[in-house]
């Protein structure tokens, strides 16, 4: 559903990102792994419209997207769930899964989806009155995942959603993204947590200093020494 | 020894222009145009006081109006109540506002640029609404009239040239006073400042100071321009000189002619005084304000499409033209090339031997609200050594930096660098006068001057000669390689020639220690392998110390005699390359636990 | 003791056309973080539509709200186009000298088309008062202390309830958040101008009755604005409305014990030692309320 083609990302003068190609096919789960800095970020900010595309093409269900601007894309439903949750922390629960479910697509079935978030989340019902500001990180990371899925999303992109989280949390949000999975989402992972996203991933890409330098089945590239030595440099 | 080449560009273009001004007032005796010419030179000279705190310093005041009107009501004051002749009144108005300007911005310079604007704003009503309100000494709204009695004494001159070679003078003498700061270390901080603050104070830069010298300069002049147009017009009164409108005069000269240049204002006056004369001249009778309004939208169309002004546009478009003509050879120069040592810090240190202490930090801890950043780290660090820093992300790497340089104070634990206590020192320039120099992760070039001048910034740390600084910068740069883009601005350069430049920056300052952020990231494997052997050079060839955070493990193993390694905050490992990479916890933190018996397993 | 009563009861009529003015300003920086230093201008530009609806078709200035409303939101989705939208996240430098550039070509185009006279409402209203007590209230006061408790209710309503208004709200709190959001960050953004112009203009409207209009009218106003949004705490709906009461009393007490002409010294002598030592400003309501970072 999502096609990546000789993607260019360029920050300043500077290219960040280089000749990336990359697919997500429906209900796939797919991850970006690498390690900091290596352009995982940037790769899917200019897939959400945040940054401008250099070169190369992005289609997302059949449509050309690079160049649009975020809420299209979001209409289109590509939706992402930015890096450090970026909740908004002085409205309340409630209001976050408000703001996530009025894209036009998913206008129609909002009292719907509130329910189904709450059962997929029975945190979020316990706490929607509260500010989201006020949120532990692992509730916050929740309530971030449950705004993206108002909006009732074909391909969910999640960026670094273990970034700051107790392990214990880590597990359980990983848990969650498993469970989306499972009940029919198609995700696009970005992690440094490799361990973690390649067990859950059906395919996987690693990218280092803006390219893709390997790529795989989650279980080969589990398996895979190199990795090793590209985050541990032995 | 060489010959001073002289550009095309002065002798043909710049000279005669400062040739003729001199003589303008004796070649044309048109009132007109002498008025012209005085309110030019007035305006240029005010414009280029502005733009001294404006311009250099990046603090954007409209209220120098204020300044304006007290020189002229201090000078004015003195002469009708006490006779004392404006020329002293003049440097009296001068100190009273540049005095009143401490005491009033000083504090303010900790604001966020669009609160000193405010500030500046209401401190100029409040002038106002002073001077009008003291009626028994200002006469209020009704104003001063200064009485006609021309003598040398009274600043008061029969004929207009007597005021337009005072104006000219005013004007050469601040203009002057600008050349002479862009050539020094005010200037060379101040704009430091204005790019980047945070980098400026790690460079040893005392922010607060230099700001407020550059505002007692630019008041004073301001107040000493308003003495000479009081003289000029023999009358003042508050709604003239309190105006907002005529501190945004100000402004706008320098933004029309191209901000923090000296000549810019001059510019910018040459282009709007004929204008405003014009449009007053000829429509004003009938269209009161017509020459405000097109100042406003000059203003507005500026911003917006060349907020940098004629000047810059000139440079680009015009001068390179000129410059292909041949240059002047004039006469020799005896400028000897300078050799200055690159590590003066080395001869107080060599008394001591490479292998003792010289950071060493204990049970730090840092806070942000309920959640602990830093939760009692120690560490040592030895002269010589190089110690890499890594962690995963958000782990308190940069928070640890950001500790030791001084941006942040410790909750508890103490800092000791070269046996004395620092953890309470700040802000950072007080740690990088100590020795410790620093990087940042995310790269702050002083973005719109040159890359010399990015490195010069760091050089007046050691040197306070002119002539010693730019040969060490000189000297620094072609240490990293960077000679050969010297001239070029701070964010024209590639990502890897920024970090070089970061690197210089800080060795400017003769550090003995060195604090190096992620110098690595987003650079291709060629250019870290180049790198590496750089922050090598620095250890060996300067002897410098060096504690380096470093996502890039290849290097920092390459690189480190030791490791430390924090999670969530913690010092969870130390030790050599091999053994932290053997060691369980780290491999924990960074592939997760699952990730180890997953191995095992295998 | 009726004098207290009246000194205190004038300072919060004051302070009721302080507050208004500043709901605007507030909420404009609130969501783009852009401070308008034209905003005063709006204000002048609304004083005179008001005036001349008057003068030339006998409207009431409280009816001319209802063509004024319309007219401020279309100037302000154009000057937010034409204009505004290029600050956002710019310098400062490009914020204050274009807003700057703005307003003095604003002050001086009234200038060009009105001169610089003084024009007043014509009618009897502003003097009329009522009498409670021994204290007298100014009518007209009294309907611009009512209008900005209105202005700030129905804002406070149309952020909390509406979409567009949570839109706005989150779109102040985390601008990249609200583009993944499918949020359009910059139709927000021309909707906040828009309003933020209309309340100055409502503003400018029930102000006439009491205040003469002139080319440089804003200028004063402005400054209290940003007393009063400073105080109230940058993007603070309800904290202008307080802060704006706070500085009303400010004002007319400091008159009283010094001068009437040094009050407005005492407002501008405290902002300057607000931004000092208190630059956040002043919360004390409930946070989720109102449009705040």
């Amino acid at each position: 559903m999502l096609h990546v083609r000789n993607l260019d990302i360029s920050y300043g003068a500077v290219k960040t990102v280089r000749g990336v190609n990359l697919h997500v096919a429906e209900k796939e789960v797919v991850s970006i792994v690498g390690s900091n800095g290596a352009g995982k970020t940037t790769i899917i900010n200019a897939l959400s419209g945040l940054l401008p595309v250099g070169g190369g093409e992005v289609e997302f269900r059949g449509v050309k997207i690079n160049g649009l601007s975020p809420d299209k894309i979001v209409e289109l439903g590509l939706v992402q769930t930015p890096e450090g949750r970026l909740v908004f922390p002085e409205m309340t629960v409630y209001e976050n899964l408000l703001i996530g479910g009025y894209s036009r697509t998913s206008r129609g079935h909002i009292q719907k989806n509130l329910e189904e978030m709450h059962r997929t989340f029975p945190v979020l019902d316990q706490r929607k009155d509260q500010l989201a500001g006020s949120l532990s990180g692992g509730e916050q990371q929740m309530l971030a995942i449950a705004r993206s899925l108002m909006s009732m999303p074909k391909l969910l992109m999640l960026d670094e959603p273990s970034l700051g989280l107790a392990p214990l949390i880590v597990k359980e949000v990983f848990g969650i993204i498993d469970r989306i999975h499972d009940q029919g989402m198609s995700i696009l992972l970005v992690e440094q947590n490799v361990y973690h996203a390649l067990s859950i991933s059906d395919r996987a890409y690693v990218i280092e200093n803006g390219r893709v330098t390997m790529e795989g089945t989650g279980e080969e590239l589990i398996n895979n020494k190199e990795i090793e030595k590209a985050y541990l440099g032995i | 020894m060489g010959v001073v080449k002289i550009k095309p560009t002065i002798y043909l273009v710049l000279g005669p222009l400062f040739l003729l001004l001199p003589i303008f007032p004796l070649v044309v005796k048109a009132p007109i145009y002498l008025d012209m010419f005085i309110t030019f030179c007035i305006m240029a000279g005010l414009g280029c006081a502005w733009n001294i705190v404006g311009g250099y310093g990046g603090q954007f005041s409209i209220g120098h109006g204020a300044f304006f009107g007290i020189g002229a009501y201090t000078s004015t004051l003195l002469y009708l109540r006490l006779g004392i002749s404006p020329w002293i009144g003049m440097v009296c108005g001068g100190t009273l506002a540049a005095l009143i300007s401490l005491a009033i911005f000083w504090p303010c310079f900790r604001l966020r640029g669009i609160f000193f604007t405010m500030a500046s704003l209401a401190f100029a009503e409040i002038v106002m609404v002073i001077s009008v309100y003291w009626q028994s000494l200002t006469n209020g709204n009704v104003g001063l009239l200064i009485l006609y009695d021309p003598k040398l004494v009274n600043f008061i001159f029969e004929s207009k040239i007597g005021y337009a070679y005072t104006a000219l003078i005013y004007m050469l003498i601040v203009y002057g006073i600008c050349i002479a700061i862009e050539k020094t270390k005010l200037g060379s901080h101040l704009t430091a400042v204005r790019e980047e603050e945070e980098a400026a104070e790690s460079l040893g830069v005392r922010s607060t100071r230099y700001k407020a010298y550059a505002m007692m300069i630019s008041a004073f002049f301001t107040a000493a321009g308003g003495t000479i147009m009081a003289q000029y017009t023999q009358f003042i009164d508050p709604d003239t000189l309190f105006d907002v409108a005529l501190s945004v005069r100000f402004a706008l000269l320098a933004i029309i002619g191209g901000i923090a240049s000296a000549v810019g204002p001059i510019i910018g006056s040459a282009i709007m005084t004929p204008l405003d004369t014009l449009l007053r001249g000829s429509l004003g009778g009938h269209f009161a304000g017509l020459g405000l309004f097109v100042y406003g939208i000059f203003l507005v169309l500026f911003v917006l499409l060349l907020p940098e002004g004629v000047l810059k546009w000139i440079r680009e478009k015009i001068v390179p033209h000129i410059n292909k003509l041949p240059e002047l050879s004039l006469f020799k120069s005896y400028a000897k090339s300078v050799k200055v040592s690159l590590s003066p810090g080395v001869d107080s240190a060599k008394a001591q031997q490479t292998g003792d202490t010289l950071l060493e930090l204990h049970d730090i801890s840092k806070h942000f609200g309920g959640l602990s950043a830093l939760s009692e780290v120690s560490m040592k660090i030895c002269r010589g050594e190089i110690v890499g820093l890594i962690g995963p992300n958000g782990a308190g790497k940069t928070t640890l930096f950001n500790v030791i340089d001084g941006y942040y104070k410790p909750e508890e634990g103490t800092i000791r660098f070269e046996k004395e206590d620092i953890t309470r020192l700040s802000p950072p320039h007080k740690i990088c006068a100590r020795g410790i120099g620093r990087t940042f992760q995310i790269v702050k070039p002083f973005k719109n001057i040159s890359v010399f001048e990015n490195v010069l910034v760091g050089a007046w740390q050691v040197h306070s000669s002119r002539r010693l600084a730019h040969a060490r910068a000189r000297e620094v740069l072609r240490f990293v390689g960077l000679e050969r883009c010297s001239h070029l601005s701070g964010s024209s350069l590639t990502i890897s020639d920024r970090k070089r430049l970061e690197l210089a920056r800080a060795l400017a300052t003769g550090p003995r220690l060195l604090l190096l952020d992620e110098v690595m990231a987003g650079l291709n494997p060629t250019e870290i392998q180049e790198i590496i052997q750089l922050i090598k050079r620095i250890s060996s060839e300067m002897n410098v110390t060096i504690l380096i955070i470093e996502h890039n493990m290849k290097a920092i193993m390459a690189l480190s005699q030791r490791i430390v390694v924090l999670d969530y905050g913690a010092k969870i490992a130390e030790g050599t390359p091999e053994e932290i990479v053997k060691n369980e916890d780290v491999i924990k933190a960074y592939l997760g636990e699952e990730y180890l018996q997953h191995v095992a397993c295998a | 003791m009726t004098g207290i009563v009246q000194l205190i009861l004038n300072g919060i009529l004051l302070g009721g056309i302080y507050a208004l003015i500043s709901m605007g300003l507030t909420l404009i920086f609130g969501v783009m973080k852009v401070v308008n230093f034209a905003h005063g201008e709006f204000l002048m530009l609304a004083m005179y539509s008001s005036f001349w609806l008057q003068y030339y078709l006998g409207v009431h200035p409280y009816v001319s709200v209802v063509f004024i409303i319309p007219a401020a939101f279309v100037v302000g989705l154009l000057v937010q186009k034409g204009l505004i939208q290029r600050l956002v996240g710019s310098t400062d430098f490009a914020q204050i000298f274009a807003t700057v550039g703005l307003m003095i070509v604003l002050q001086n185009g009234a200038l060009l088309l009105w001169t610089a006279d003084f024009r007043a409402f014509q009618g009897a209203s502003a003097a009329e008062s009522l009498q409670i007590g021994g204290c007298l209230i100014s009518q007209s006061r009294l309907v611009i202390l009512g209008v900005a408790v209105l202005v700030m209710l129905g804002l406070l309503l149309f952020l909390k309830k509406t979409h567009t208004g949570r839109a706005m709200r989150a779109t102040s709190q985390d601008g990249r958040a609200a583009w993944l959001m499918g949020i359009n960050v910059n139709r927000v953004y021309m909707i906040a101008f828009g309003l933020g112009t209309v309340c100055v203009g409502i503003a400018g409207a029930m102000l006439l009755p009491v205040y003469s209009v002139f080319p440089t009218v804003g200028t004063y106003f402005v400054l209290v604005a940003f007393v009063v949004v400073v105080l109230g705490g940058m993007g603070d709906i309800v904290g202008a409305f307080v802060a704006g009461i706070i500085v009303g009393l400010i004002e007319t007490v400091g008159g009283y014990l010094l001068a009437p002409r040094l009050g407005v010294l005492c407002v501008f002598v405290l902002f300057i030692l607000m931004l000092l030592f208190w630059p956040s400003g002043i919360r004390f309501k409930r946070k989720s309320t109102v449009v705040s970072r």
